[in-house]
């Protein structure tokens, strides 16, 4: 009987029929030649047996199927019939009556049909027997060669193929590992399959590797994971010496690291007084320059700024540099160019001349912004050491520059001399027309004039207001309302608010978090409006302003129980009262006690059960009975405290000791008589603590004590400085 | 309360079936949104891209992190890699092919603080290190020409710390 090895050798097909041969014990297939039109097999082969068809001459039924069948031996009548390519086990049916069928057009096609018995094919240059069955040309030589027939396989579409290169299954690309090729090459002594072979050939290096296909090295991970990767050993320009390392792995990191490290070459860090480092900035305008085309450098070299030092050093920049820019500073700018001035060859270097700064500057702009770039964040300064921008058109010429614009943060109180500022001035005025998605605004100046006002108007989506201003605000503050369905966070300092109610707010039903740092004249007034507000305060804050109880205690009571973090200075037992009954689930707590309030505030620590970071400036000398008091009111749900004493003497140890909140990070400052037992206690403490993990002891002298618990180890910083 | 019981079927790449609690299964975002919008079902979610023991490692992580509260996206804090508690640090104990399959799973289900971690730890392993022993490290073969790597440097020059 005939029997079929395994599902790769069952012919796919539903009309495909087979006749028993008796006489030789052997299978012989007869093919319904209308599917067999539809469906050519490539390869097909009956286990281990011949094939020979010749048309039947007897046509049975008039339909579309024709059956083939050997002329000899005669068939006994059993035909078998396969069903469906589905069935694994040969369901076989006797099916006589639907075989034998015919038609006169194909009879002429079957006299001299001949189909490999390994293969199937219909075609070779040279058929050849093999005993009594004919094999196609390859078919045939591999078995003259092994004595087997050749593999088969069934791919993917249910076709059946040979498989190739069985005796060289060990094979591997030695650029993309496949194990898989119409053919394998050689290239400098690698094997490689056929795409990168021919790839490296045309392009001069090896074909780029997908992650799935490679051994997944990190260099090979998609460029957004090792951007995210490489955004943990950056922060800022001031700090690369990770990724300096990184640049030079290999391309695929260069080309990362390279747009990572050139978003902001000019970002200041204004608030850590952290200034670039002059080689810095020398070689970020030597690399700039060199980006120039031909005639900028001619231009600046005609009006005698010497750049032959960034030309001569590199020649044909490997990037473009300049296309990264994506957070521009208009001062870290200034500050570049005046490094590099100062440090070139020329003459009169020790007097910046300001029109060669000036071209340089532009010449720089131009440069960059020529590139076709969105800005994510563009910061202006004016200040008096600094000179103006380019000219505003270069904004009107490339739209783009600012439309994607997210983040914009005008500096410009520094100095009232707007005359000097001619471009800038003009730019503000047009920037509403430009820039309508900005996410965060943050404005410092002395006087808000129109145009901030529109623009503040016409942002489509801005969550983050901040507003420095001395001036008169009023017509800010009521622009507001334009952005209520938006506004997340707002803040203020240095804002006279007498006189002046947060109607614009009211309508804000997302705000989270509102600030106010140094303000005057907060009173009930002012809040007044917001107690009818629709949001739901997260964060409030209210630092060193110059405010009335009533203000405070209706700041609480609007913000009620929603409110996760408070931050405040004032520590009137009135308010802490207020506190502990409208905000009893704050999380983090920031305030200031003095004398008066020190046993209210113990009371009110005792019914804040969700606290879990808490700060507080303590403005007393003589803390020591509030001191110990303190480790047992601490919430059980504490695990950062942070301690700032006015020079008090403080015994750690026994604070340490009666403590029973989990606190992971404690730190402390403005204490006197940290000595080194002390210092030996604490690790000793941290050690076999299971929840501290970090201590901070700053003292009044500027000394730091920092033990920090990463994976069971323990440094201390700088232990010499305590003799 | 309800929401809480639910369970949810999810088939790894080679068919391995898991069953997880939905909030278990909400920590990704893929899933979440997912469930959202199929609602109510007992079909099997196909995750053609995650083998069975690495889904088997991300259900641990987002199990014991079931009840940490969503952090949104939008701080630009400082990013610091050192913040990695003792429970995360010995989750990422494994071999680099486990961390980096990690990563792709992490990043195709959309479980951003998952990603955080491992891309922690491996800018933690990157840290402190020359450029030829990160190459070891990650088995990076160099592509750079002499040249090219002279041309990258001095371009580049203003990022080598002195």
């Amino acid at each position: 009987m005939y029997h079929f090895e395994n599902d790769a050798n069952m012919y796919p097909l539903s009309a495909f029929t087979y006749t028993n041969n008796i006489n030789s014990e052997q299978s012989v297939p007869s093919l319904s030649f209308d599917a067999y039109a539809n469906y050519r097999p490539e390869n097909y082969h009956p286990g281990s047996s011949f094939l020979s068809y010749t048309p039947q001459t007897t046509p049975v039924q008039s339909n579309d199927i024709y059956v083939v069948s050997p002329t000899t031996p005669q068939i006994d009548a059993n035909i078998w019939f396969i069903d469906s390519f589905t069935s694994n086990n040969t369901t076989l049916v006797t099916q006589q009556s639907n075989l034998i069928t015919n038609n006169n057009t194909l009879r002429k096609k079957q006299e001299n049909f001949k189909v490999c018995s390994d293969c199937g094919t219909d075609q070779t240059s040279t058929w050849r027997k093999y005993g009594t069955s004919h094999l196609c040309n390859p078919c045939g030589i591999y078995r003259t060669k092994y004595g087997i027939q050749r593999p088969t396989y069934r791919d993917v579409d249910g076709k059946i193929r040979i498989k190739r290169r069985n005796t060289q299954q060990n094979r591997e690309c030695a650029n993309c590992r496949t194990t898989e090729t119409p053919c394998w090459r050689k290239l400098e002594e690698k094997r490689l399959c056929n795409k990168c072979c021919l790839y490296q050939k045309l392009h001069g290096h090896p074909r780029p590797q997908k992650i799935r296909e490679s051994n997944l090295a990190p260099g090979y991970l998609p460029p957004e994971i090792l951007d995210l990767i490489f955004s943990y050993l950056y922060s800022d320009i001031h700090d690369t010496k990770f990724l300096h390392s990184c640049l030079l792995v290999n391309r695929t990191w260069c080309q990362r690291v390279v747009s990572l490290l050139w978003r902001a070459p000019f970002s200041v860090r204004l608030e850590d007084h952290i200034w670039l480092e002059e080689y810095r900035s020398i070689s970020i305008i030597n690399t700039y320059i060199s980006c120039l085309n031909d005639t900028e450098k001619f231009l600046l070299k005609e009006n005698g700024i010497d750049i032959s030092n960034s030309i001569t050093n590199i020649t044909n920049p490997l990037f473009n540099y300049p296309s990264y820019l994506k957070i521009f500073d208009n001062w870290g700018l200034d500050i570049s160019i005046k490094n590099w001035f100062f440090h070139s060859k020329d003459k009169n270097r020790l007097i910046i001349d300001v029109d060669k700064k000036i071209l340089l500057s532009e010449t720089l702009c131009k440069l960059f912004f020529r590139q076709d770039l969105d800005f994510n964040q563009l910061t202006l300064w004016r200040k008096p050491s600094i000179s103006d921008i380019p000219s505003p058109s270069i904004f009107t010429l490339h739209p783009n520059l600012l439309s994607q614009l997210h983040i914009l943060h005008l500096n410009l109180a520094y100095t009232t001399e707007s005359g000097r500022f001619k471009n800038m001035v003009s730019l503000v005025s047009i920037l509403p027309n430009l820039c309508k998605k900005l996410l965060e605004l943050d404005i410092r100046l002395q006087i808000i004039d129109l145009h901030l006002v529109n623009l503040i108007k016409s942002q489509s989506n801005l969550k983050y207001f901040r507003l420095d201003c001395s001036g008169h605000i009023s017509p800010a503050i009521s622009a507001l309302q334009y952005q209520s369905n938006s506004l997340i966070r707002v803040e203020f300092s240095h804002v006279q608010f007498s006189g002046i109610a947060l109607n614009s707010l009211v309508s804000c039903k997302n705000l989270l978090i509102l600030s106010f740092i140094n303000c005057k004249g907060l009173t009930s007034f002012t809040w007044m409006p917001l107690k009818k507000a629709e949001f739901k305060l997260q964060i409030l804050l209210v630092r060193k302003c110059e405010t009335t109880q009533e203000f405070l205690e209706s700041a609480i009571e609007t913000a009620n129980n929603h409110l996760n973090e408070l931050f405040m200075s004032d520590s009137s037992p009135k308010i802490l009262d207020s506190i502990s009954k409208f905000c009893p689930n704050i999380k983090t707590f920031e305030i200031d006690i003095k004398p008066s309030s020190t046993t209210h505030f113990l009371n009110l620590l005792s019914k804040l059960v969700l606290l879990e970071r808490l700060s507080v400036t303590l403005l007393i000398y003589d803390a020591s009975n509030f001191l110990s008091l303190l480790p047992n009111v601490l919430p059980n749900t504490l695990f950062n405290l942070k301690l700032t004493f006015q020079n008090t003497p403080w015994n750690l140890e026994s604070f340490l000791k009666k403590c029973r909140a989990p606190i992971q990070t404690l730190s402390v400052s403005g204490i006197l008589g940290v000595d080194n037992e002390q210092v030996g206690f604490i690790t000793q403490f941290a050690k076999e603590s299971e929840t501290l993990k970090k201590v901070l002891i700053n003292d009044r002298l500027g000394r730091k004590l920092v033990f920090h618990k990463y994976s069971d180890v323990w440094t201390t910083w700088p232990l010499t400085l305590y003799p | 309360m309800a929401t809480e019981l639910k369970k949810v079927k999810l088939t790894s790449s080679e068919g391995t079936e898991f069953i997880i609690d939905r909030k278990v299964a909400e920590k990704s975002v893929l899933l979440k949104n997912m469930l959202e919008d199929v609602g109510e079902s007992d079909m099997a979610i196909p995750l053609p891209n995650v083998t069975g023991p690495i889904l088997n490692k991300v259900i641990d992580y987002c199990t014991h992190h079931r009840d940490d509260p969503f952090v949104s996206q939008e701080d630009d804090s400082k990013k610091v890699s050192d913040d990695i508690d003792d429970w995360d640090a010995e989750f990422c104990k494994v071999d680099q092919g486990t961390l980096f399959e990690l990563i792709l799973s992490a990043n195709y289900l959309d479980i951003k603080p998952l990603l955080d971690l491992t891309c922690k730890t491996v800018a933690n392993m990157i840290k402190g290190k020359t450029p030829d022993e990160i190459r070891k490290t990650f088995n990076i073969t160099n592509d750079f020409t002499p040249e090219e790597e002279e041309h990258v440097r001095k371009e580049n020059e203003w990022c080598e710390e002195r």
